[in-house]
């Protein structure tokens, strides 16, 4: 990507002097003068200060919640297995990860096949005004899911909103948005495609663009049309973009949650309840860490599991 | 290529950057529609007004969460840029002990979602009353995964002679990073910043479950609070006033930023997808 002018002489200290002002950590109070041993450890300390208990330490802690039982302001207790046994047999989260996974399935279906015609478009020559395709494009990504849900929720809305409004102006009939079980998922993936079609398809395009250009010219002289460069050039070679795509808005699929919660609260008939719902419910609702924990350990599972199958779906078919 | 091809293409991503803006755009328009006209999804342009925005920043706590929200990633950004290049000044510069270890369980955590940390985030948080403060939304994103990688890339890219030059002329490895690498990166700090200052202004688990009460809200939770009041019909100032205006100024400002800086936001979202 964008190299940093390596050439550019080193100019300008940004900052006065190395030991003065403003307050901040040991390093700098120290002469580096020598290359010493500390040197490199003192340079990753201010990180690793936040990064061990809100990163890495938390991730530990969440796998040991998982054994243990916990109501916020009692004791923790050891119980093994005990909340795994009782968040896989709550009927309530077999709901919530049965939604999330086949709404998954398909944003997935819908999102990698628009994403990539978005970038094969954006790819094509001779285009005038690339840039300010993919900024727009862009522009849903930036925006807070919170307040996108909520604009979706007035263009949603039954009576006032712009669709309803749209159909009824053609003579069509109202549709029941986030109302009926069986509308609501959809409407809620519709959401979650808008959002992010863009920055995958910027993603796409960026992995089209380093495909050699010779392999296209290679495959014009043999007489390919675009139709078959498309297909045995651009799409095989894309191949590892895409699947970091689908791993990377898989994992955001099954983080299913601001939309849900936002428009639906779960409903209609728990048709959108998903998984992280369920744990933020359970943890901080009903205050019970211990089978939140299970629960979020649950859902990691089925995130790597998602992630080892995309891999070989993807890898097998080269 | 043949025309018709072109043609194709312009009208699909004219559509495309059409339906991606038209919300926005339509918020925009809602905002600013007087209270008599809200059931009316397209008003005359004549009848638009401010009055909405009068009626949110002087009745509502609009005002303040847009402050907290940007307190909040304002200094998420500071902070995060700081340790996130310094950390990866080391990780891009010098051999150490245990620096692969180091480094992939910071690239690991990137796989792992935010809701997963949550319940330890509070657990911790609240053993060191740090709860319903700024800094306990702040601290845990500042120790942003990706900015790590990010910058380390940035930095990598440097050319090792400079740094010869500059240790030959007597300058300590402070002076190293901080005069001579980030002035040199800063297209990757602008970069890594807007990613970091999005994720903060745009955070909502973490707050929701960390923030409690309603002055330290952010813009992402009073608003979504204001919503399920609107469920539940009990508010006393119109709620749409608050959504739509609430909205705006979460969006536009961020929308106006992105445009601005286009290159540096597109190559900053997009490395590490494609080289990885």
């Amino acid at each position: 990507m964008t190299a940093a002018s390596p050439a550019r002489p080193p100019v300008r200290p940004v900052a006065p002097d190395p030991r003065g002002r403003r307050a901040e950590p040991e390093v700098r109070r120290r002469p580096l003068r020598q290359h010493g041993r500390a040197l490199p450890y003192l340079f990753i300390a201010p990180y690793f200060l936040l990064f061990l208990p809100f990163g890495a330490g938390a991730v530990a802690m969440a796998v040991l919640l998982s054994f243990v039982s916990w109501d916020i302001g009692a004791a923790p207790e050891l119980t093994g297995l005990s909340n795994y046994v009782e968040v896989m047999g709550d009927p309530l989260f077999q709901t919530a990860l049965r939604n999330t996974a086949w709404m998954l399935v398909a944003y997935l279906a819908i999102l990698l096949p628009l994403g990539t015609a978005v970038a094969v478009a954006l790819n094509s020559r001779n285009l005038r005004g690339r840039r300010s395709f993919q900024v727009a494009l862009f522009i849903p990504i930036a925006a807070s899911l919170v307040t996108v849900a909520l604009v979706f929720q007035i263009l949603y809305d039954p009576n006032i909103g712009l669709l309803n409004g749209l159909l009824t102006s053609v003579g069509l009939p109202r549709v029941p948005w986030l109302t009926s079980p069986a509308v609501a998922p959809w409407a809620i993936i519709a959401l979650r495609v808008w959002r992010v079609v863009g920055y995958y398809a910027v993603i796409l395009f960026a992995g089209i663009q380093s495909i050699p250009q010779d392999l296209y010219e290679a495959a014009e002289v043999d007489g390919a049309d675009a139709w078959s460069r498309l297909r045995h050039v651009t799409l095989p070679l894309l191949r590892p973009v895409t699947l970091f795509v689908a791993i990377a808005a898989s994992i955001g699929g099954w983080e299913l949650f601001a939309e849900p919660q936002i428009l639906t609260e779960g409903g209609p008939l728990r048709s959108t309840m998903t998984a992280v719902m369920f744990i933020y419910r359970t943890s901080f609702l009903e205050f019970d860490l211990g089978k939140g924990a299970a629960a979020a350990a649950v859902l990691a599972a089925c995130i790597l599991a998602t992630t080892a199958l995309l891999n070989v779906a993807f890898r097998s078919k080269t | 290529m043949n025309r018709k091809g072109s043609l194709g293409a312009y009208v699909f991503l004219g559509f495309g950057a059409f339906l991606a803006g038209f919300p926005i755009l339509w918020l925009v328009v809602s905002s600013l529609k007087p209270q008599s006209q809200f059931a009316n999804p397209v008003p005359s342009l004549g009848s638009l007004t401010f009055e909405n925005y009068v009626v949110a920043f002087t009745e509502s706590d609009v005002g303040r969460w847009a402050l907290n929200s940007l307190l909040i990633a304002v200094s998420t950004t500071i902070l995060g840029l700081f340790i996130c290049s310094m950390a990866a000044f080391s990780f891009a510069r010098y051999q150490f002990r245990g620096k692969g270890v180091l480094f992939a369980a910071i690239v690991a955590t990137v796989a792992f979602p935010d809701y997963i940390t949550l319940i330890p985030v509070f657990v911790i948080e609240r053993e060191l009353h740090l709860l319903n403060t700024t800094a306990a939304v702040v601290l845990p994103l500042a120790a942003h995964a990706l900015g790590v990688f990010l910058m380390r890339q940035y930095i990598a890219q440097l050319p090792g002679e400079l740094f010869d030059a500059f240790r030959i002329d007597g300058s300590n490895e402070w002076r190293a990073y901080w005069s001579l690498a980030m002035p040199l990166v800063r297209p990757g700090l602008g970069a890594t910043g807007l990613v970091i200052f999005l994720a903060a202004w745009n955070a909502y688990l973490l707050p929701l479950v960390v923030l409690r009460s309603p002055q330290r809200f952010t813009m992402p939770l009073g608003l979504a609070a204001t919503h399920s009041q609107l469920l539940t019909g009990n508010q006393s100032i119109d709620p749409w006033a608050i959504l739509t205006v609430g909205s705006v100024v979460s969006i536009v400002p961020l929308a106006a930023c992105l445009i601005v800086m286009q290159r540096n936001f597109i190559s900053g979202l997009t490395t590490g997808a494609v080289k990885a």
